[in-house]
């Protein structure tokens, strides 16, 4: 598998562009694969932001709903508010706050405070958003068969140490809160950025531990030659899902994730309690939209993640598959399941974060390398022994 | 087109080296470490390495260049105050230890398909990695391991002296 130049004949599109390109002499096939790469990334951005986007209006109105309120319903764009029901759905759930946000952080000034490190100020949220997009293009989000009857993932690049690639560039995304805080060059700020990359250290640990079981469990099946690839771990979910065979280290992938995600209760480097607004407190207009758009879709690719570890992947119940003998139905239906548990985590998160109080900074750390890495550790290590018996 | 992406992250390992020694403040140097991994894991990724190339990212680049961003930030950023000559003096000799071993070890500096071809059948499968470390370099992964936690509870038993008593535990 040549993962470097990534492979994206694994698209059920490029099939049918397959047919057109014989006509084409060499040059065209060229721009057309290139084309094709961009489309697939753009789409592929495209849903992540999406999910993004819609998670701010859910977020909004889950907590809404959880404190008995209703939330956004006002907000209305004037001659998109007057469609019979479409406008009035629209109004009613939000959605037009949305765009509303959204231009907000557009239009509005853009500050430039005076007493910054300009360079990494204005590359900090740049490096806070752009890791969550690239290791998107891992992610299987379905499932489709090639035409000699293999099933193969509708995932941009697909290549066997997919998992090992979203977990190094997720990481990196923590830069960006680290140099926030860093460049701002104001109190706040800076103690947000170091308990950020504090925490990610603490909680990664224990994240990396909890895969392994799960890439253990995978690998000694003889007939799966990388463990380490996303799409053979889903695949190997056609049975009992991770999460019910290894429900410790679901657990303890579950609590980390909350962890490098930066969502509450493990909020520590923006809790506005006590440090105003964290890392992003000198931040405005787009920069701090790029921040806010970057948790969101660090949370839809953490989501991927563990759906695709513990979740089963594209199936839809323990147990069940979408058969092949559906065809093109089948694998619809395999990307809709995805995109459906993306939605319930998003709704998980969001849950989570209107319920539980934040934990306190010292807390956080005794949790991570007191509780999480030693139950990581033996975890592994029991199902290691439970293994080899 | 891989020539030219070889080229690139070349650049960025370069660069990112040179950074390292000669920019202002100790965050930056982090940062241009940064680059330089992130070059360094293109090569071997390129090298079809993948498994090496992304446990770089993920180990060098994702946890232990943050733990050294945090110490940096938890004492203070200070801007180097060494005067350029010293930097320019340590330049010169690096660029000359190279040159030293590019002239007795003339393959070590040398890129070509050939190479890469012999090299992709070993490192692309990351199973290699596993037998080699069990098998072939047993002896020296646990001899590197004991010396780590030596070193690691040396660190404790120096750092935790009984005399200075930590003040301000929870303020972080």
């Amino acid at each position: 598998m040549d993962a470097f130049i990534l492979n994206f004949s694994n698209f059920a599109i490029l099939a049918d562009a397959a047919e057109v390109a014989p006509a084409c002499p060499t040059a065209c096939e060229f721009a057309l694969n290139i084309l094709l790469k961009v489309v697939f990334s753009l789409v592929c951005v495209v849903v992540v932001m999406s999910f993004a986007g819609l998670s701010v209006v859910a977020e909004r109105k889950v907590c809404a709903y959880i404190q008995g309120r209703y939330g956004p319903n006002r907000t209305a764009i004037p001659i998109v508010v007057a469609i019979p029901i479409l406008g009035n759905f629209l109004k009613k759930n939000g959605l037009m706050q949305l765009v509303a946000d959204g231009l907000k952080f557009l239009l509005k000034e853009d500050p430039l405070p005076a007493h910054v490190n300009k360079f990494w100020y204005m590359i900090a949220p740049v490096m806070a958003l752009s890791p969550v997009l690239i290791a998107a293009c891992v992610i299987p989000f379905g499932v489709y068969w090639t035409d000699g009857g293999v099933m193969a993932p509708l995932a941009v690049a697909n290549f066997d140490v997919s998992l090992l690639f979203a977990l190094a560039i997720g990481a990196l995304g923590v830069y960006g809160a680290i140099m926030a805080g860093w460049s701002s060059n104001s109190k706040f700020p800076y103690m947000g950025g170091m308990r950020a990359s504090a925490q990610v250290i603490s909680y990664e640990l224990a994240m990396g531990l909890s895969v392994l079981s799960v890439v253990l469990m995978v690998g000694t099946n003889a007939n799966v030659d990388s463990p380490l690839s996303m799409f053979e771990i889903g695949k190997a979910q056609s049975g009992l899902w991770f999460c019910i065979t290894q429900p410790v280290a679901a657990l303890i992938f579950l609590i980390a994730l909350f962890a490098e995600t930066n969502r509450l209760p493990f909020d520590m480097a923006e809790s506005e309690t006590d440090l105003v607004s964290g890392f992003h407190t000198e931040y405005g207009s787009f920069k701090f939209g790029l921040f806010f758009v970057g948790e969101y879709g660090h949370m839809v690719v953490g989501s991927s993640l563990f759906i695709t570890l513990f979740l089963g992947a594209w199936n839809p119940f323990p147990g069940f598959v979408w058969p092949e003998s559906w065809g093109w139905i089948s694998s619809a239906l395999s990307l809709l399941t995805f995109l459906v548990k993306i939605a319930a985590m998003l709704f998980f998160f969001i849950w989570v974060r209107w319920t539980l109080p934040r934990f306190r900074y010292d807390q956080v750390m005794r949790i991570g390398w007191k509780a999480m890495v030693p139950l990581a550790l033996l975890n592994f290590v029991a199902y290691l022994v439970f293994v080899s018996i | 087109m891989e020539d030219f992406i070889y080229y690139a992250f070349c650049a960025m390992a370069m660069l990112g080296a040179l950074g390292v020694l000669m920019v202002r403040g100790y965050v930056n140097a982090a940062m241009s470490m940064l680059v330089s991994m992130l070059g360094v894991a293109g090569l071997m990724i390129l090298m079809k390495a993948y498994f090496l190339g992304f446990l770089m990212v993920s180990v060098y680049a994702g946890a232990v260049l943050v733990l050294f961003v945090f110490v940096v930030m938890l004492i203070g950023d200070r801007n180097d105050q060494s005067a350029l000559w010293k930097k320019i003096a340590l330049l010169i000799l690096w660029v000359l230890a190279g040159a030293v071993v590019a002239f007795f070890h003339p393959d070590l500096a040398k890129y070509s398909a050939e190479r890469n071809a012999e090299a992709t059948s070993v490192l692309s499968v990351a199973k290699n990695y596993g037998y080699s470390l069990f098998t072939t370099f047993m002896l020296p992964v646990q001899i590197a391991g004991a010396l780590l936690l030596a070193a690691m509870i040396g660190v404790m038993a120096v750092s935790k002296s009984p005399a200075r008593k930590i003040k301000n535990k929870e303020t972080l």
